[in-house]
């Protein structure tokens, strides 16, 4: 089924719309795109469809048909009754058309529209109006239906998280009632009615009629105890399924948060390493201070150690610090102060001019040289700390920075938050515990009753009469019996089957559609309905892939549930780019136009979305591209068609 | 009794200015304050800075510490600085006299580098160091740093192998 022709009349922005998706016949893609700018009303199209089938908006709170809301704008201005109408025209088959009409009369006083309370709804197919009022509705939940309306209507933000909001106990409850398992086993508990009737006709002998009646009082007793029971198990199933989406949900913000404590770790160690380089800065200025003070002092001073050398040059020898008066008394004596031996030509001629040079201080050539590396010295040690506190500044320069992003980081998180997460979770972690046990107890509760139920049937057996009448209801209670085994076997059978083929197509449209082939190598919907997505290695992925992908798991998923429970209907996409990065665009519209050749897709983008990269792909691909905006009045027009 | 102690002292507030110094000094491991006194005395003597040494003096270290290994270079300084001003000093034959004049504006001066470098060890240790970057590049030492050179060419041969 596709939809051909979409008119709208006084419905929000449109105000006299009329849109054909046409499929060429030489193209075997059938993608519409629509692109407008943001608040031209593309959502609002969307809600026109659900509107037009199911009386209710699916993104927007429009909760009843009449809602005076949904009245344009210039229509609260002018006359005053006015008909919010939408027509939606399907191909139904090969033949035929389907065609929805839905009608809502108001009227405006000062500028609020009141509904008149004369809504209309008809159903045609072909040229024959079949329907109108309850049965269009039905034939419209029959062909369209609304509880699978999540599986076909998408948001943007709806692709990416379609498995936080779809998962479990809904899923299982649509699958039900779309695969019409509800149906058979609504059946089964009839033919259960029609049992106990004809077994509750068998009579017993006189004296075991009382008997009888207190074992099928018991009996009723059970039975009604047994509903009460499975209606309960129904209950905790939903709170379970509640409970696991509330936990994954929880988790996935403690998943966030682990970033959190990372980040804290990292500045922690951060903080360690720029105290090491603080402490290694600050040793390096020490060494550098001490030698700036001591070799400073000789820098500072160096004239006057040049001069003292200068002075007395021709000392080649030290004889520095040697006092005067041992000079004298070597002089006068002859004989050298230290060794004691008789004074040589050379050595009187020193004396003397020892003697001679007074009191002050004389540099020999041994310590001026001395001095004078020890300054050459300092030059090239001073340059090589400078280049070492160049580095370490410069360390520190990178790992602040480093530690500013991690702060930066942190700073909008908020640490009570990551504690009460992490008692959430436990909470709710020890809930669902709680929450299995019960369910445990219950199915357990339910055994011992069926088991109880059966040994009383057995009972009062043994207390019928062997008269005909007895045995003719016996005999129909038994085939009745039977069958309803039969259509309970058949229920779980089908569920069963159900199940595994959503699981085959899954991973059909899976290989088909990801553009990453090898990522997903196996998905599986358990008894709960809960889809599990695994890797190549076993661990479960769901939560680690991107937008894109996700977006594809559900759309594979969608359409597989769709063949699953035998229906072929349009898909239509509210901006399917919105979570998904630019660069995977080409990526996702290819996907579409390749699901588009087996279904119809259409799919709304936003004028920067239709753009330099996407433009020629859709021109290649789409069957139609609808651009829209707004006339001065503010009503939506089409702008542009291919 | 006359003390036989030999002295080198400072005016009073220059005293003042130089503990501020070394106080702040302290965050860089201790250097002591005789330290910092032969280097203002050098410091003076580099600028040609020189102040009497006024009637409240404080006394800063003892001459007799000079004998310890690591004032040998404030010693020979000492010397050398008397050598070259004894002409011109009117302390004549009291070496430390001299000294003692040069360390009280030297003093002032590193102080003045202090406060202009807004009391900040770090940034006086950059003021500092531009300082001695001036006082060196009027100093010869190209035939030891060729030496040193060399011998730094000849290490990374022996490391190359």
């Amino acid at each position: 089924m596709r939809l051909k022709t979409v008119e709208v009349h006084n419905f929000r922005q449109y105000k006299d719309f009329k849109i054909e998706f046409t499929k060429p016949k030489e193209s075997d893609c059938d993608l519409h795109v629509i692109v407008g700018k943001m608040g031209v009303g593309k959502t609002n199209f969307i809600e026109a469809l659900n509107w037009t089938l199911y009386g209710k908006g699916l993104f927007s709170n429009i909760s009843k048909e009449d809602d005076p809301n949904i009245l344009n704008n210039n229509c609260l201005k002018k006359n005053p009754n006015h008909t919010v109408y939408g027509r939606l025209v399907f191909d139904y088959n090969e033949k035929e058309t389907l065609m929805v009409i839905r009608g809502v009369k108001y009227t405006v006083k000062d500028t609020t529209a009141y509904s008149l309370s004369e809504n209309e709804l008809n159903v045609t197919i072909g040229s024959l109006p079949i329907s109108s009022g309850i049965d269009a509705n039905k034939k419209i939940q029959e062909v369209l239906p609304e509880d699978l309306r999540e599986h076909f209507f998408f948001d943007g933000e709806g692709l990416d998280n379609y498995f936080k909001n779809t998962q479990g106990e809904k899923t299982r409850k649509t699958i039900q009632r779309m695969a019409q398992i509800d149906k058979m086993e609504q059946f089964s508990r009839l033919l259960n009615d029609v049992y106990n009737r004809y077994f509750k006709k068998t009579k017993a002998s006189e004296k075991n009629a009382l008997k009888k009646k207190e074992l099928e009082n018991e009996l009723d007793k059970i039975a009604s105890k047994l509903e009460s029971l499975k209606s309960e198990r129904e209950i905790l199933l939903e709170q379970k399924d509640r409970t696991k989406k509330d936990l994954t949900e929880v988790q996935e913000r403690l998943d966030q948060m682990k970033d959190y404590e990372n980040y804290r770790e990292k500045i922690q160690l951060l903080q360690e390493q720029i105290q090491s380089k603080l402490q290694q800065k600050e040793d390096k200025l020490q060494e550098k201070f001490h030698m700036l003070v001591s070799d400073g002092t000789l820098i500072f001073a160096w004239a006057s150690i040049d001069f003292a050398f200068r002075q007395n040059s021709t000392f080649s020898k030290s004889y520095d610090f040697l006092p005067q008066e041992e000079i004298r008394k070597a002089l006068e004596s002859n004989k050298c102060p230290i060794c004691q031996k008789e004074l040589d030509e050379e050595h009187i001629k020193l004396f003397g001019e020892l003697l001679n040079a007074g009191e002050t201080y004389i540099m020999s050539q041994e310590r001026y040289q001395e001095l004078m590396y020890n300054i050459v010295n300092f030059k090239y040690r001073e340059e090589s700390i400078n280049i070492e506190l160049g580095k370490i500044e410069k360390e520190l320069r990178d790992l602040e920075e480093q530690m500013g992003k991690y702060q930066e980081l942190i700073r909008n998180q908020d640490i009570n938050l990551f504690d009460t997460l992490h008692e959430e979770r436990d909470t709710l972690q020890k809930a669902l515990e709680t929450q299995s046990e019960n369910i445990g107890i219950t199915a357990e509760n339910i055994k011992n009753l069926e088991q109880r139920h059966k040994e009383i049937e057995e009972q009062i057996r043994q207390l019928i009469c062997n008269d005909i009448e007895s045995k003719k209801n016996l005999l129909k209670a038994d085939f009745v019996k039977q069958l309803s085994e039969i259509i309970n076997n058949t229920v779980e059978q089908r569920k069963a089957q159900i199940r595994k083929e959503i699981e085959r197509y899954t991973m059909d449209y899976l290989d088909r559609l990801m553009w990453k082939k090898e990522l997903i190598k196996k998905v599986e919907l358990d008894e709960d309905f809960t889809l599990r997505v695994y890797d190549e290695s076993g661990r479960i992925i769901l939560d680690r892939l991107s937008g894109g992908e996700r977006s594809i798991l559900t759309l594979s998923f969608a359409m597989a549930l769709h063949k699953a429970v035998g229906v072929n209907i349009p898909i239509v996409i509210d901006r399917p780019l919105t979570n998904i990065s630019g660069s995977s665009y080409k990526e996702m519209l290819e996907v579409l136009s390749n699901i588009s050749k087996e279904r119809q897709i259409i799919i709304t983008l936003t004028d920067r979305e239709y753009m330099d990269d996407t433009v020629p792909l859709l021109n290649q691909k789409a069957a139609s591209i609808n651009i829209i905006d707004l006339d001065q009045e503010s009503n939506v027009y089409l702008k542009n068609v291919k | 009794m006359e003390s036989t102690t030999l002295l080198l002292r400072l005016n009073e507030n220059r005293n003042r200015q130089l503990d501020e110094i070394v106080d702040a000094a302290k965050r860089l491991g201790n250097i002591t304050k005789a330290q910092f006194y032969f280097l203002a005395g050098a410091y003076g003597y580099y600028l040609n800075e020189a102040e009497d040494i006024s009637s409240k003096s404080i006394d800063v270290t003892r001459v007799e510490f000079l004998s310890r290994p690591e004032y040998k270079n404030a010693k020979i300084i000492i010397d050398c600085i008397y050598r070259a001003k004894e002409s011109e000093s009117k302390d004549r034959n009291d070496k430390y006299k001299l000294f003692e004049r040069y360390a009280n504006a030297g003093v002032d001066e590193l102080y003045k580098m202090y406060e202009k470098s807004s009391k900040d060890i770090e940034e006086f240790i950059e003021c500092l160091e531009l300082e001695l970057k001036e006082a060196l590049s009027v100093i010869d030492l190209q035939d030891y740093e060729d030496d040193n050179d060399k011998e730094g060419e000849i290490d990374n041969e022996q490391y190359d192998e």
